[in-house]
């Protein structure tokens, strides 16, 4: 049985967020692994003396204290494992849960353990956006891997009215030509409803240029994509506006 | 003058079959007005006639005469052709759910108001979506969305390139931001932070200073962003909504623009709508998303769009007339109308879509039949019934409200304007009750419809009668009656009436007497119902309700109840008295006794003295002690002690019939003279010795021609009637048969001088000019026993004796 990992935070920890990645497994048939990020870097900055953290509700500030963001982070991750097992319960999806700590930039890539497909989004963001999108886009190499991510994208775009984004990475016409046609035979029905745009040189830049123009719900990626490589991850997801999933 | 014994002709007034010119009743016509009640149609013309408060109708008469179905057959003709009253429905109150509205339409419009709400409802559950889901809508709301986000985002960008300038990166707290060093795009550390050079350290810190104070004024801003963005969302919502609800209802309003408080409604709907559009988005455009893939949601609420639901309350036909409403069970729901629940999870739900309309409602503008009874008998009905005509509304109150038992909160439906003719319908007595203690019921029930248990005899009648029954049997589907069969029925009605002079109007016995006869009819195979089927039917009715009657006469004939009925002893009578057990009525012969003695002029009844004896039976022997000592003792004291008893009589008596009976005892008992025991009595007297009249004089005959009968009749046996009771008399065919052939007399009395004579066979005698009764009279004799015991008493005083001392001398 396949395996998703999802990664949450701690702006995260809502029901619908929960519910949604309950969602993403049922549509994947996948056992669910809830993963509560305590970003590393924030708890060691919080020993600076002089940082403040303002309240984005109630809109009043203090000091960082080490101990009280501890106590909120327990808090959280208690609320998004007890949120997460009443949804997967509700849907009888397999479940598990844990707390990863570490840096975001550079080790939460190494979080994901060996499950088939590890959920990321810009921390601090939901997993949806609040308005309706419609497209689903996957990169397509040809690769073993990127013929997953294309299976994960077909399985999501169930309704043959969503929109398929099929990015391909293709440095000539040819390559992107025949990049298409292998991707066409995988997906069969669905190429109907498939658009194939090619990227000339596969950097997060380009990528993140068509994702703006195509108001993608989601991109799925392989493990080795180039995009993951890049200096900070943080910042990557940052600029990036919707989740990503990471297919081995 | 010897009394004359009556001929048998004078026993029962024969209806002569052959005055009909008709062979069955299958050749005549339907009755179609109501015979025998002049008074009470009359009544009825003139109360539903007239339109004024307060004229509601009473009718008034004993049970099965016939009142509701000839009511309800006059009020049904007569309100075809008025005017059809309007339709009523309920519908929600948008301003307060609690107090549901009430609307008025044409009649046949509730209906369509109804189907055109639901078309309304149905068409927005199809338009409302399409809009939301149209190009134009989400290309708008994502406008303003992205207005939202760009403006935020644009802000903490802004925040966000001023912190890198600076070094500075703006990082997410479990709660909130804060703004932490940076170097080469990642976090500078406190052990690292430390070691910086102080001025280093200073600089750091009064940027993160600066960019706090523009993250505060950031924060500060974006709630009013937000709330800037909701109010554009919502205008965008409710322009969008409002584009499609009100055309629509711009429809409605046109339909029912003549209806003032339907185009209300309809303002009001279109309002609640626009309000509520997100109600009429499919339920899986409002559940989670994921990736904008819609995904699966929580159940609505599926009674919401109750909301917009028409309670039809009242729908008439357009061309139905006025309603006559019968409410069987007149209970203070069924009257008014009621506000049902309905359970969930333990706890009692209700809206304006659950009132229940009443009688009242239903008769609205027509006509409700009541049996008074039943509105009496069902709690608080009355008083609803009342308040409802006072008022000229009705208005839906739950019993516990009125009584204060449940606090719940529930509907105070809007009153309903009441404009209905109320036609009771009861026993006598209860009119005359509700007369007398309750203040309200004559100034809303002025108009008494009286139906009369009988009518008049005549040959006309009895044509008319004929009718009645042909138009019942064709009614009820009973076979043709032939004339015969109709002449002996008006016969038995008679006997009903217990009057030979006229016809009873008990329309339920009639009717039982023909269905049974016709069952009869049938059971011998034959297509009309004959006289015999009639016949059979009456015998066949006694002798189901004849048991107690026939062990009495058992009693009487093995001796345990002591009557004779030949030979002659003083002091000693056969009195005549009916019984009536479950509607069924015979006469019984008990034994009367007398006895005299000397005393203070008291006539003892001991069925009053230990309290067996009524008021009525108590005046009557009153009455006689009153007589003796005005006939036999004007000039003395009455010295008479006497004692009068219903021998073997174990329950209570009423009634003053054997009052005569007694008087002829204790003349008896008084003279020493015998009575002739072949002979029994009824009647009562009064204190001049007049004979007067008394009920059920056919069942008394009866009663003691059954027991002569059944001993053998030797000619001498017979029975002492008033004389003002034969026209009284339609006595059994036997008993009748027995008369012609001088096997059994019936004497017609006037006097109690012409009794005593035809019990005694002595004369009476007369006062002659010096005041004596002629010697050896009946009344001499008496006359002679009291001034005996006058003397007797003034001696016992001389001497003087006290009253036990008397006593013992009378024993």
């Amino acid at each position: 049985m396949r395996r998703i990992a999802v990664t949450l935070d701690a702006c995260q920890v809502s029901s619908r967020t929960l519910e949604e990645a309950v969602q993403l497994a049922v549509r994947m048939g996948a056992q669910l692994e809830g993963i509560f990020v305590e970003d590393i870097d924030l708890i060691q900055l919080a020993e600076l003396p002089f940082l403040r953290e303002f309240r984005s509700v109630s809109r009043s500030e203090n000091a960082i204290n080490l101990t009280r963001m501890e106590q909120e982070l327990r808090v959280l991750a208690r609320r998004a494992e007890r949120l997460l097992g009443e949804h997967a319960k509700r849907q009888n999806v397999s479940w598990s849960f844990r707390i990863w700590r570490g840096s975001i930039d550079t080790e939460l890539l190494k979080a994901d353990t060996d499950a088939d497909v590890f959920a990321l989004t810009r921390m601090g963001a939901t997993l949806a956006r609040p308005t309706a999108t419609k497209a689903v886009s996957v990169v397509f190499t040809g690769t073993d891997a990127s013929r997953r991510a294309l299976e994960t994208a077909m399985s999501l775009t169930t309704d043959p009215f969503k929109e398929l984004n099929i990015l391909l990475p293709a440095e000539n016409e040819a390559e992107a030509v025949r990049l298409q046609e292998q991707a066409t035979r995988q997906l069969g029905e669905h190429a109907a409803s498939a658009e194939f745009i090619q990227l000339k040189d596969g950097s997060l830049n380009d990528m993140l240029e068509v994702l703006s123009d195509s108001n993608s719900a989601v991109l799925i990626v392989e493990r080795d994509n180039k995009m993951l490589q890049a200096p900070s991850l943080r910042r990557s997801l940052s600029n990036l506006n919707c989740p990503l999933l990471i297919v081995r | 003058m010897p009394v004359k014994k009556l001929e048998s002709s004078a026993l029962y007034r024969r209806c002569d079959a052959n005055q009909f010119e008709f062979e069955t009743t299958a050749e005549l016509e339907d009755l179609a007005e109501l015979i025998g009640q002049p008074r009470a149609v009359e009544a009825v013309n003139f109360g539903i006639g007239i339109q004024r408060n307060g004229y509601n109708l009473f009718a008034l008469g004993p049970a099965g005469t016939g009142k509701q179905a000839f009511i309800q057959q006059y009020l049904e003709t007569h309100a075809s052709g008025e005017h059809v009253p309007p339709d009523w429905c309920y519908v929600n109150n948008f301003a307060d759910h609690r107090k549901p509205r009430a609307l008025e339409l044409p009649p046949g419009k509730a209906v369509q108001l109804h189907n055109d709400m639901e078309m309304l409802i149905e068409e927005l559950g199809i338009t409302i979506p399409a809009v939301f889901q149209s190009d134009e809508y989400t290309t708008r709301a994502e406008a303003i969305d992205q207005e939202l986000n760009e403006r935020q985002e644009q802000a903490f960008e802004s925040l966000n390139k001023k912190a890198e300038a600076k070094n500075i990166m703006l990082m997410r707290t479990p709660t909130g931001f804060t703004l932490a060093p940076m170097r080469d795009g990642k976090p500078i550390f406190p052990k690292e932070f430390r070691q910086l050079p102080e001025e280093e350290r200073k600089k750091i810190e009064e940027d993160s200073n600066v960019l706090q104070e523009e993250l505060r004024e950031t924060l500060h801003k974006a709630p009013q962003w937000q709330e800037d963005s909701r109010q554009k969302f919502a205008d965008l919502n409710r322009e969008m909504a409002a584009g499609v609800v009100t055309h629509k209802i711009d429809v409605l309003r046109g339909t029912y623009q003549q209806q003032e408080k339907v185009v209300e409604y309809l303002n009001d709907v279109e309002e609640d709508i626009i309000a509520n559009f997100r109600k009429f988005l499919p339920e899986e455009q409002r559940r989670a998303s994921l990736f904008g893939i819609e995904l699966p949601g929580q159940e609505e609420e599926t009674h919401w769009f109750n909301r917009y639901h028409v309670n039809v309350l009242l729908a008439h036909d357009v061309d139905g007339g006025a309603p006559v409403i019968y409410e069987s069970l007149p209970s203070y729901n069924n009257l008014i109308g009621r506000v049902e629940h309905t359970a969930q999870q333990g706890a009692l739900l209700t809206d304006f879509t659950m009132i229940r309309a009443g009688a009242l409602h239903r008769a609205n503008g027509g006509y409700l039949l009541l049996d008074a009874i039943k509105v009496l008998t069902q709690p608080f009905a009355w008083d609803a019934l009342k308040r409802a005509l006072q008022l000229a509304r009705v208005n839906i109150e739950s019993l516990g409200q009125i009584t204060s038992l449940i606090s719940t909160v529930s509907l105070d439906p809007e009153s309903i304007p009441l404009d209905v003719k109320v036609i009771l319908m009861g026993e006598p007595i209860i009119y005359y009750l509700l007369s007398y203690y309750d203040p309200e019921f004559a100034d809303l029930f002025k108009v008494q419809v009286d139906f009369g248990n009988q009518m008049e005899r005549s040959g006309d009648s009895q044509q008319q009668y004929a009718r009645l029954l042909a138009t019942l049997a064709r009614k009820q589907q009973l076979l043709p009656f032939d004339r015969s069969a109709v002449a002996r029925i008006i016969d038995h009605s008679a006997r009903i009436a217990d009057d030979n002079e006229k016809l009873t109007t008990h329309m339920r016995s009639i009717q039982d007497l023909m269905q049974e006869s016709d069952y009869w009819a049938r059971e011998r195979g034959e297509s009309t119902v004959k006289a015999v089927d009639v016949q059979h039917t009456i015998d066949a009715q006694t002798r189901r309700a004849d048991r107690i009657h026939e062990r009495i006469q058992e009693e009487i004939q093995r001796g345990t109840i002591m009557i004779d009925t030949s030979g002659s002893k003083i002091g000693e009578i056969n009195g005549l008295s009916v019984m009536m057990l479950g509607g069924f009525s015979f006469g019984r012969p008990s034994r009367i006794s007398a006895r005299v003695r000397l005393g203070k002029g008291n006539v003892v009844d001991i069925e009053r003295e230990v309290k067996m004896g009524g008021p009525i039976h108590s005046k009557g022997v009153l009455i006689l002690s009153h007589f003796l000592g005005a006939r036999y003792a004007l000039d003395y004291p009455l010295s008479l002690s006497a004692s009068l008893v219903f021998e073997q009589s174990y329950g209570g008596i009423e009634g003053d019939s054997a009052s005569s009976a007694e008087l002829y005892a204790l003349l008896s008992a008084l003279a020493e003279v015998p009575i002739r025991q072949s002979f029994a009595v009824t009647g009562s007297v009064n204190q001049h010795g007049e004979i007067q009249a008394i009920g059920g004089v056919n069942e008394k005959i009866e009663g003691f021609f059954d027991l002569c009968n059944s001993r053998g009749l030797s000619g001498e046996e017979g029975v002492l009637i008033p004389a003002s009771n034969v026209r009284h008399l339609m006595l059994r065919h036997d008993v009748v048969a027995a008369v012609e052939e001088g096997k059994f007399s019936v004497y017609p009395v006037s006097t109690v001088d012409e009794g005593i004579e035809l019990l005694t066979g002595a004369v009476a005698g007369v006062r002659d000019a010096d005041g004596k009764f002629a010697a050896d009279s009946i009344n001499r004799r008496v006359e002679d026993r009291l001034i005996h015991f006058s003397m007797q008493l003034q001696r016992f005083a001389r001497a003087g004796k006290g009253e036990d001392d008397i006593r013992d001398e009378g024993e």
